[in-house]
């Protein structure tokens, strides 16, 4: 499997707090990559610098070979690159579908001269968009609720529906921000099946997550952040029994700032 | 959150007959609807009637009064409603593409000796120019700057019309000529499109196509990716940045629509004024068709007409007390904040967006919905309840709750020492 994403070295600053420090990562095309470490650790960064919200401080960020740091976020998402959130952001007062279809645009070759004059091209992406928009609410399993107001799904719908935004903008990387955060066990066993859904259609998962059942069962490879520093990675079984990961976990009390 | 006094309780009935009126509208098939739009079409062409007139400006010559300021005023309402109701970018500088247009047309007709229609498209793309220019440097900026900027924008405009000469000084610019005529054309007591001193229902009927045009144009864009992305923007410009929405380009587009609607007003007044003067583009222009942006439901384009129509319409109507139109303006505007924030006929979605306190204005009051999601599951798993979100993508530093205590082994279990956000 050759990398679809890879951090080169790494590093960020936020003013005096360094969030991460000479990080390389590695995702693999085709699997399902976690990144797990304690609050702070840095792995919301990650997330950030390579959607092109922040840019790194030094070192290169690649995504299928080409570089992305540096590039607007909008044009790391036309590149196949797409994320959820930590805590949702989802457009709130807009319908599921619409939300969807927001994601879907990002596709969408007809711009404003093409909607002003209401052209067959510019209506057939409409109708596509929405017809592509129903079946990822479908995908997902919120296909109930698609004329809804997204602030009125319930909190496990709500993540799903901003799986559904991400999928839309049909990224080949699909970043997943602590998906199961909140979610019950059942909700949780749903969200780790869908994430195999995902992954066995060709895309590329790269997942953070606090849920270390959920994380074990289903990574092929697991990084391990703490302090701004990978501290481990392998596959899980190798992570789970390295010494420093557990440190890290069981946390010497010094370091709780 | 904020705004629950404005948002709960004290309500007029009117949301929910306007509900109804809407959910009806949605139902109704596409003739109903067609036929509706003939009937709306047909009476504004009726409109300059002289029983109409005699109720509605008793005092004044109505198609005069319906020309300017109500027909221009709406006119310059819709083009804002662009800018400020869909994209959410509060732009106190309005009047001054309305005033590009009307010195277009005004500078080439006496200078070159154009007629109305090659001015028209000329005084159309250089206010979308200025538009371009103003917005490429401000729209990188946040609500308040851009507010400031704009507003000095429209200033600057009139300041220097004042005090150029190729612009007139500010005994401004006259005679402007009026559109060239088709003669001999009648319907009624009229002559729809003989352009002349006496008559004003020619340009009234004028600024009437030129609106319904202008309604289309911008029904579409709403509707459209175009109008999705501006939805998008307002609400949570990061995210829609991060789900590919290339944010600025679809602000100045927003700018851009304002701009040429502005501009065609301008232009549409220059022709019947026959003489225009800095004084024509104030500061309380621009203000006055945010008010009525604002009064009439920002983003709902007949909330936003209605708004127009009365900000026009009442001073016309009740002269003897015109000289008091700014202190009930702003009167009535505090008074609706108070009672009924979200506008006379507010759309549907921008009245949610109030209810919650995310703000009327977008980009000024869109930071703060945010983290409202999480509280819902707060109870469930995560110890720490809601966090007021930072302005960036994931503000979740910013919060102290872990939402997970399971352990690499699998176990599960209490958040061990690890948490070190806990008290940034
Ligand atoms: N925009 C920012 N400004 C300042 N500090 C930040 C910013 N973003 C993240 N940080 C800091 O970087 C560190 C890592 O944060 P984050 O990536 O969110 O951690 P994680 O997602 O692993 O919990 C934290 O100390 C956080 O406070
Ligand atoms: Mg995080």
């Amino acid at each position: 499997m050759s990398a679809l994403l890879e951090l080169d070295t790494v590093t960020q600053r936020f003013g005096g707090v360094v969030a991460l420090s000479k990080v390389s990562l590695s995702v693999p095309e085709g699997a399902i990559f976690a990144l797990i470490g304690p609050n702070g650790a840095g792995k919301t960064t990650v997330f950030n610098l390579i959607t092109g919200v922040y840019q790194p401080t030094e070192g290169e960020i690649r995504f299928a070979g080409s570089r992305i740091s540096g590039r607007k976020p909008h044009l790391v998402t036309a590149q196949g690159v797409a994320r959820t959130f930590q805590n949702i952001r989802l457009f709130e007062n807009m319908s599921a579908l619409e939300n969807v279809m927001v994601g879907a645009d990002a596709r969408h070759k007809t711009g404003v001269i093409s909607a002003a004059l209401g052209l067959p091209r510019h209506r057939r992406e409409e109708k596509q968009g929405r017809e592509r928009g129903l079946e990822l609410l479908d995908f997902v399993g919120v296909a109930g609720v698609a004329e809804e107001t997204a602030k009125n799904l319930s909190y496990g719908d709500q993540r799903r529906l901003e799986i559904a935004r991400a999928l839309a903008t049909e990224p080949k990387l699909l970043l997943l921000d602590e998906p199961a955060a909140g979610l019950n066990a059942s909700e949780k066993l749903g969200l780790s099946a869908l994430i195999r859904k995902i992954r066995d259609g060709g895309r590329t998962v790269f997942l953070i997550e606090h849920d270390m059942g959920m994380v074990m069962q289903i990574s092929d490879r697991v990084a391990v952040l703490d302090f701004g520093q990978k501290i481990s990675e392998g596959i899980p079984s190798e992570v789970q029994n390295d010494p420093k990961v557990i440190a890290a976990y069981l946390g010497a009390p010094a370091d709780a700032s | 959150m904020t705004g629950t006094f404005a948002g709960q309780g004290s309500r007029f009935a009117l949301p929910d007959v306007m509900g109804r009126v809407g959910g009806l509208w949605d139902k109704a098939p596409w003739y109903a609807r067609y036929l509706a739009y003939a009937l709306l079409i047909a009476f504004a062409f009726a409109l300059p009637s002289e029983t109409i007139g005699s109720f509605m400006t008793p005092q004044a010559d109505w198609p005069s009064v319906l020309f300017y300021p109500i027909g221009v005023y709406v006119l310059l309402a819709i083009g804002l409603n662009v800018v400020v109701g869909q994209a959410g970018l509060l732009d106190l500088g309005f009047v001054a593409f309305f005033a590009i247009g009307a010195y277009a047309l005004a500078i080439f007709a006496t200078n070159n000796g154009w007629n109305f229609w090659e001015a028209l498209p000329v005084g159309i793309i250089i206010a979308m120019a200025a538009g371009v220019i103003l917005g490429s440097p401000t729209l990188r900026l946040r609500g308040d700057y851009l507010a400031i900027v704009t507003l000095g924008f429209g200033e600057i405009i009139r300041i220097t019309a004042n005090n150029l000469d190729w612009t007139g000084g500010p005994r401004g610019i006259s005679p402007i000529p009026y559109p060239p005529s088709v003669e001999g054309f009648e319907i009624g007591d009229v002559e729809p499109l003989k352009y002349g001193v006496l008559d004003a229902r020619p340009y009234y009927y004028l600024l009437l196509v030129f609106i319904i045009l202008t309604i289309i144009l911008v029904k579409r864009l709403e509707k459209s990716r175009v109008g999705r992305s501006w939805a998008a923007i307002r609400e949570d410009e990061d995210a829609a940045e991060l789900m590919g929405v290339p944010t600025f380009k679809f602000k100045i587009v927003a700018f851009i629509i304002g701009a040429a609607i502005g501009g065609l007003a301008g232009v549409v007044f220059g022709s019947q004024t026959t003489s225009i003067t800095p004084v024509n583009f104030p500061f309380i222009l621009s203000a006055l068709i945010l008010c009525a942006v604002v009064l009439g439901g920002s983003g709902n384009l007949v909330g936003v007409i209605v708004g127009a129509f009365l900000i026009a319409w009442l001073p016309e109507r009740f002269r003897e007390f015109a000289d008091y139109r700014m202190l009930v303006f702003g009167a009535a505007l505090v008074l609706m904040m108070i009672v009924r924030p979200e506008g006379l006929i507010p759309s549907r979605r921008r009245r949610a967006e109030l209810a919650e306190g995310t703000g009327g204005l977008g980009a000024l009051g869109g930071e703060a919905g945010a983290a409202t999601a999480q509280h819902v599951h707060a109870d469930v798993l995560t110890p720490a309840g809601g966090h007021p979100d930072g302005g960036h993508p994931d503000g979740d530093h910013a919060d102290g709750s872990r939402p997970d205590g399971s352990r690499p082994d699998g176990t599960g279990g209490a958040t061990v020492a690890t948490d070190r956000e806990a008290d940034r």
